[in-house]
């Protein structure tokens, strides 16, 4: 009874994917649908996935013009130029490590306003984060819109999603294993130069102090690929969140060898005694990065750029 | 003869007037809805919107016209009746001019037991019931009657006197804005954002889903307020007055108060926390009208739903396409009249 | 058999009672005015025969029943009351504030009805206010205010008015003006008129009946003639008065007076 029932609705979806071909062909006929691909896709019948709400999503074949805000590291990874990128600010802030493959994507809102998303004609809809059904159910009236099931916390996890769903399955598998390989580079010079020393990646904002997850974002780079140790702190700190705010005692008690510091301007906080005492600072071996790097984002990309941060680090 | 003919003139004149002024603002309303359906991040030309109007646009105008900027103007229109209704009866009920449910804390009330209504039922639960959203509105119903009974117990000493309302009434509010975040700060990044809207107020993911789960309560708390306007007015005079006047006041009072919950906490939880508009529609109907609240009240709610629609069609154009909440623009408007009326205010 | 009186009435706040099983009788399409010194129960008094204050024992009767016992709509249709210092709405006309009089007959959504409209012309005119219908109540005088509410009171269609201190802090001129009202109402419409009041004098020449109270207490109640006697007036307020007719009401006139 059960099979029957999802055979009716994949005819019914089957039905609603030609009618919706014949529209889209009114609606744009630079689209130029031809009949012998119309075919193809009815032997085949479309694929249907299950998201992260547990929508059974329709898949169209071949997407040209997919938007997935703040998944865009992994979509340049697998040389998908999304059809716009996240963005804040009204277009100002935008993922600074990314800007040398999406430097001609159009900005779009990171909160995707309806007329925005519209405005960009995608043919997919991906979704990083779990949303209110209501605004999938209006987004699907756009493209068919996809949440993640992957949590945003596991870049590999996202990847390999991103992958299936985008039909590159292959492509991402291969993506995950360079990015291994890559690391093994890095991990080896770590071994030979730092073998056994602790690290820590620091966010300064002003006087604020936070620390990097150990398993998230760049933390999961600097301890699980690179290989080097955990400050205890950094263990004990680290709760549901990417970043943990972190006193400059706690961060003193760190006794932390190589310090990592994400920071814009110089801060006053150099200047107390504590931070002077820092193992990683009486050495010198603290390596600063601007706050637009990619230290503080997750993906392929963003990681790879940390993986080269560190050589360059451990390399001067 | 004379005397009849006389007094049909009386009754023709207050009634014409308000009638015609209640035409006029819906005039200027529909005018309004126009002008919204036509701005927004994606240009549409006049001829555009009358061929998508009268069926002979394209199905991309359709789509933007009808399930992007209708349900969201619908619901700026449901959404500013039901607050400023609200406030009107509020205002009445506590005979003071400054008691707007978005002032003395109605809707932060409303608004956290939203917020933990839904941090409740989608905590460890990958699929939250289909009947989520739905059971919102009846969630911040109980917490604007909460917040009420707490504002009640707290100030009201043999009736209250206008400052003290609202100094109890902010200071409920303070209460459960601080809740609010509390809730928030415990939840995931994801749905702490979703759960922002409370705070600011805002209806830019409305859809026409959102307008069917206030409705209902706009449909059944609307005309109920003007049933009882009445008895607001003659609440007016004062309790001796209207008891003479054949007002069981007390049943009326608890009576008036679960419909003003109703219609505040129904249109936050479509909205969010949108202040002032409960304020400043019910003192531009009066002033247009009198003080009457059978004339006042129909007044206030068009003059609410201008003030929505106005400040959302101002809310997605000003920094097109990135979007203000339209909490803030009201703000913007009515804190600075919420600070002549506290000036100006009789003690 | 008399529309409102009272049967073993006690009236309290808390354990305090203020009057102890008063028995009053009020005649019927009379004026009635009831007179005392300050805190002497005369508004507390009023106030419940006008169901405004519970009794704590015994019962102010209507027509035979008990008056708590009656829906409070019932009863406005029956007496109408003026408080002591009603509160005016801002932006209200006066036209407007005199249709409220109809409330106990209103129904549903509270349109007016050409019969409603009908009484509040009538109200109107019974008052002189035809001229201030469409002003607002308070850019109008103390007078003319005060006739406003009258006229709501006209407007509510009751055999009985009760009045507290309708004159209270109106000028002689519109005192007399307000009493005047009153007077042609009882006279032309057969009213039951119940009021306080503070002068002796309006008291004496505008009211059928006087009631005396001091204390809660009854000290002597009838015609003028027979409450505005020296000795009365002693008992009732300490003082020793002068008590002439006046020669163009014949109804007595306290002339001067002084404290024991």
């Amino acid at each position: 009874m059960k099979k029957l029932a999802l055979g009716t609705l994949s005819l019914t979806l089957l039905l609603a994917a030609c009618g919706n071909n014949e529209e889209d062909t009114e609606l744009d006929p630079a689209d130029g649908t031809d009949e012998a691909t119309e075919e193809v896709q009815e032997s085949e019948g479309p694929r249907v996935l299950t998201d992260g709400l547990g929508n059974e999503v329709e898949i169209p074949e071949d997407p040209e013009a997919v938007l997935a805000s703040y998944l865009e590291d992994y979509l340049t990874a697998l040389d998908i130029t999304p059809v716009a990128q996240w963005s804040i600010n009204d277009g100002e802030g935008v993922q600074s490590y990314l800007q040398d493959d999406l430097a001609d994507v159009q900005t779009i809102p990171y909160d995707l306003p309806y007329e925005s998303v519209m405005s960009v004609e995608p043919d997919l809809i991906l979704v990083r984060d779990q949303i209110e059904q209501d605004m999938v159910d209006q987004y699907n009236l756009i493209a068919p819109t996809y949440v993640m099931n992957a949590s945003p916390t596991s870049w590999r996890e996202t990847m390999r999603e991103i992958g299936t769903v985008l039909d590159r399955e292959d492509e991402a598998a291969s993506v995950i294993e360079s990015y291994d390989a890559r690391a093994e580079e890095t991990a080896s010079l770590v071994q030979e130069t730092a073998e056994g020393e602790s690290a820590a990646a620091i966010w300064m904002i002003d006087t604020s102090l936070f620390v990097v997850h150990p398993e998230r974002s760049s933390g999961s780079v600097l301890y699980g690929d690179a290989g080097f140790d955990i400050p205890d702190v950094v263990d004990q700190l680290s709760d549901d969140a990417d970043w943990a705010a972190v006193s400059l005692e706690e961060l003193a008690e760190m006794d932390v060898d190589h310090l990592f510091l994400i920071s814009d301007a110089e801060s006053e906080l150099m200047e107390d005694r504590l931070w002077q005492n820092i193992p990683a600072v009486e050495n010198d071996n603290v390596y600063t990065f601007d706050s637009q790097s990619a230290w503080l984002y997750y993906g392929p990309i963003a990681n790879e750029q940390v993986l080269e941060h560190i050589d360059s680090s451990l390399q001067q | 003869m004379e005397r009849s003919k006389q007094s049909s003139h009386y009754k023709d004149k207050a009634f014409k007037r308000s009638t015609w002024l209640l035409l006029f603002l819906i005039c200027l309303l529909g005018v309004l809805v126009m002008v919204s359906l036509a701005s927004g991040y994606m240009a549409l030309t006049p001829t555009e919107i009358w061929l998508t109007v009268t069926g002979a646009g394209t199905a991309s105008h359709e789509l933007l016209l009808y399930q992007f900027r209708l349900p969201r103007i619908v619901l700026a229109v449901l959404v500013g009746t039901g607050m400023a209704t609200a406030g009107a009866i509020f205002q009445g009920v506590t005979q003071n001019g400054l008691a707007d449910p978005g002032i003395i804390g109605i809707h932060s009330g409303s608004g956290f037991f939203a917020v933990l209504y839904l941090y409740l039922l989608t905590l460890n639960q990958d699929q939250p019931p289909v009947w989520l959203n739905a059971g919102l509105p009846f969630a911040a119903f109980i917490g604007g009657i909460s917040a009420a009974v707490l504002i009640y117990v707290l100030a009201w000493k043999e009736g209250v006197t206008p400052i003290r309302l609202i100094l109890v009434g902010i200071g409920v509010n303070a209460g459960f804005s601080a809740a609010l975040l509390l809730v928030q700060l415990r939840m995931s990044e994801s749905d702490f954002n979703r759960a922002l809207i409370w705070l600011s107020g805002s209806i830019w993911n409305a859809s026409w889903a959102a307008v069917l789960r206030l409705l209902p309560w706009i449909l059944i708390f609307i005309p109920l307020s003007l049933y009882k306007a009445r008895v607001l007015s003659v609440m007016q005079l004062g309790e001796e007055m209207a008891v003479g006047l054949g007002t069981a006041i007390e049943k009326e009072r608890i009576k008036l108060l679960t419909i003003g919950v109703a219609l505040s906490a129904a249109s936050v939880s479509a909205a969010g926390g949108i202040a002032f508009v409960g304020l400043i529609a019910p003192h531009l109907a009066r002033r247009l009208v009198g003080g009457k609240f059978q004339r006042l009240i129909p007044v206030s709610a068009v003059t609410g739903a201008i003030l929505i629609v106005l400040s959302d069609t101002l809310a997605r154009t000003i920094l097109a396409p990135s979007e203000i909440p339209v909490g803030l623009i009201v703000s913007v408007i009515g804190a600075p009249y919420f600070i002549y009326l506290l000036i100006t205010i009789k003690d | 058999m008399s529309r409102i009186s009272t049967d073993d009435l006690s009236i309290g706040y808390g354990r305090q009672l203020i009057v102890d099983g008063l028995e009053l009788t009020i005649p019927d399409s009379k004026i009635t005015c009831i007179i005392g010194p300050n805190g002497c129960g005369k508004s507390t008094i009023l106030k419940t025969i006008a169901r405004l204050l519970k009794p704590s024992s015994g019962s102010v009767l209507l027509d035979g029943k008990a008056i708590h016992q009656q829906s409070t709509k019932s009863i406005a249709k029956k007496i109408a009351i003026l408080a002591q210092s009603p509160h005016t709405p801002e932006e209200m006309t006066v036209k407007d504030l005199v249709s409220y009089g109809r409330s106990p007959y209103q129904k549903g959504f509270g349109q007016l009805s050409g019969k409603d409209w009908e009484m509040i012309h009538w109200a109107l005119k019974e008052t002189n206010l035809l001229e201030y219908a469409d002003r607002y109540v308070h850019a109008l005088s103390g007078g003319q205010r005060q006739r406003v509410w009258i006229a709501m009171a006209l407007a509510q269609d009751t055999d009985i008015l009760l009045l507290d201190e309708p004159t209270t802090y109106l000028d002689l001129a519109h005192q007399l003006d307000v009493l005047q009202v009153l007077e042609k109402l009882n006279r032309d419409q057969n009213k039951t008129i119940v009021m306080v009041l503070h002068d002796l004098n309006h008291a004496s020449r505008f009211s059928d009946y006087l009631i005396s109270l001091r204390d809660g207490k009854i000290i002597k109640a009838g015609k003028p003639s027979e409450v505005m006697t020296n000795g009365v007036l002693r008992d009732v307020f300490d003082i020793d008065a002068q008590i002439v007719q006046d020669p163009s009401t014949k109804k007595p006139a306290c002339l001067t007076y002084h404290l024991i």
